[in-house]
């Protein structure tokens, strides 16, 4: 492999010899050190392969052995400028492709967003692009901790940044903090609880702290449930003393809302005629062309999928351009009636959408009442439901807790 | 030429070295590499005749065919029918 390479770049002749002693030629070649190879006996010739180099030490041995050489083939890359020593513009176009590689190098054509669940991909690259980074800015105008701590700083949720530059891509990992819950209060600092829903306790189990209300209360949003201060009795049922702790408890709280949509039975339907139309075109930076050569009128109505793929040399070697595909497919408005099973099918999984989301949230659904009614052309789901949730909300106590010395434990002792 | 003989036998150096006897190394019936030899005699496509220090050494076969060839090696290849010295 490498000597195929030695030879292409060196260069190499194939000839043929013939004449009175080509045996001797050859011992004299090896004798000269001119190196030969690929030797065949075609009849009473010999056909070899020789270096340009060792060619051009030959005279003086096809003169000693008289014999005679001629020149069969020719290879390599001295031959191949040779014989494109006129060609100058194309070597300036190599010359201006490797440039140009290199210059396109040395900017971002991609930005990628990684570990966001959240935040979606566009508020973050909306955010970047505030900050002026942005696809086409140049490499050494990004400065990592800059841009993760800017992005820290600007979205609570986001716990851990980190800013990578892989060949001309900018791939942000972001860490997000799955609830994002308001500042924690450290746990050994004294603190309350407070109930973050309006509604009925149905169960209460405190770790630490004292209870405020019991199980089965009517509590409002903000309501203290347990409180952070603890209170010590004396024999006489006196308050000695009172001590802050961090309180801790879960709580859940059970609630009733109302749950209500409608809709129309009348509505628009697309009817789709079946035809359909594909147009190419290039995102060259922020310009769009289209290569379609469509001389037919537009549709009137129609939806549009695009497809689009981003050009790159090697996996993180993007190009700023982008080779799209858009399919429209025509369809012509319809006034359309649902039926009464259609209508029923539609709010019931309208309402399993509904609920599904609650229950992602962590609520539990107790019980439900929803009803699907049908009345002038109107259908409606209306009714109450039943959720159950761990409702508790850290805050910090009212009054400052007092400090807590040595001197108050020496003192109680004394008492 | 005895002693020389005798003086490698003792010392165990090599006697490629020594007496500049080829060598050679057959892989199959398809390939052969020969160090050590002086020059080549006759190549044709059915025989290669090599002189060597001592003595001539000769290849018949079919389709032989050198593939390279320097001053202190080369290898053959081709279809190998016998090999004999002289």
């Amino acid at each position: 492999m490498l000597t195929d390479l030695l030879k292409f770049l060196k260069g190499y002749v194939v000839i043929r010899l013939s004449g009175y002693s080509p045996e001797r030629f050859l011992n004299l070649c090896s004798h000269h050190r001119i190196v030969l190879w690929g030797l065949r006996s075609v009849g009473t010739e010999y056909v070899m392969c020789i270096s340009i180099s060792g060619f051009r030490r030959l005279r003086p041995l096809v003169h000693k052995t008289k014999t005679k050489v001629v020149i069969l083939e020719r290879h390599g890359l001295p031959f191949m400028l040779h014989r494109y020593r006129h060609r100058k513009l194309f070597a300036v176009g190599a010359l201006l492709g490797a440039a140009l590689l290199y210059v396109l190098s040395l900017f971002i054509w991609n930005i990628r967003v990684e570990g966001n669940y959240s935040l979606s991909d566009e508020v973050i690259l909306a955010y970047l692009e505030s900050c002026q980074i942005v696809h086409g800015m140049a490499k050494r105008e990004i400065h990592g901790e800059e841009i993760e701590a800017q992005l820290r700083e600007h979205f609570p949720e986001i716990t851990w940044t980190s800013a990578e530059v892989k060949g001309t891509r900018l791939i942000i990992h972001v860490q997000e903090n799955e609830d994002a819950l308001p500042p924690q209060i450290p746990d050994d600092e004294p603190a309350d609880l407070a109930a973050s829903e309006t509604g009925t306790i149905v169960s209460m189990i405190v770790r630490s702290g004292t209870p405020a209300v019991s199980e089965g209360a009517q509590v409002q949003k903000g309501d203290l449930l347990v409180s952070g201060q603890v209170e010590v009795l004396d024999d006489a049922g006196e308050t000695a003393r009172s001590y802050y702790v961090h309180a801790d408890a879960d709580v859940r709280i059970r609630r009733q809302e109302h749950y209500r949509e409608s809709f129309d039975m009348s509505y628009t339907k697309k009817v789709y005629t079946g035809r359909t139309r594909d147009t190419c075109y290039l995102v060259l930076g922020k310009k769009r062309i289209d290569l379609g050569f469509w001389h037919g009128a537009s549709y009137e109505q129609s939806d549009s999928i695009a497809s689009e793929l981003q050009l790159k040399i090697t996996e993180n070697f993007y190009l700023p351009l982008i080779v799209g595909k858009s399919t429209e497919q025509e369809y012509v408005s319809e006034a359309a009636v649902y039926s009464r099973e259609e209508a029923v099918a539609k709010a019931k999984e309208e309402w399993a959408v509904f609920f599904e989301k609650l229950r992602i949230k962590g609520l539990q659904i107790i019980e439900n009442n929803v009803k699907i009614e049908i009345n002038d052309g109107v259908c409606t789901a209306e009714g109450d439901y039943t959720i159950e949730q761990s409702a508790v909300q850290e805050r910090k106590p009212e009054e400052t807790p007092p400090a807590q010395t040595e001197d108050s434990e020496e003192e109680r002792e004394q008492t | 030429m005895k002693l020389k003989e005798q003086m490698a036998e003792k010392l165990k150096l090599p006697k490629d070295l020594v007496m500049g006897a080829a060598v050679l190394t057959v892989t199959g019936r398809s390939e052969a590499y020969v160090e050590n030899y002086r020059g080549i005699i006759e190549y044709t496509e059915k025989r290669i005749r090599l002189q060597t220090k001592t003595c001539q050494m000769t290849l018949c076969g079919e389709r032989l065919h050198i593939d390279y060839y320097t001053e202190d090696e080369m290898k053959i290849s081709g279809e190998i029918g016998e090999i004999h010295y002289c």
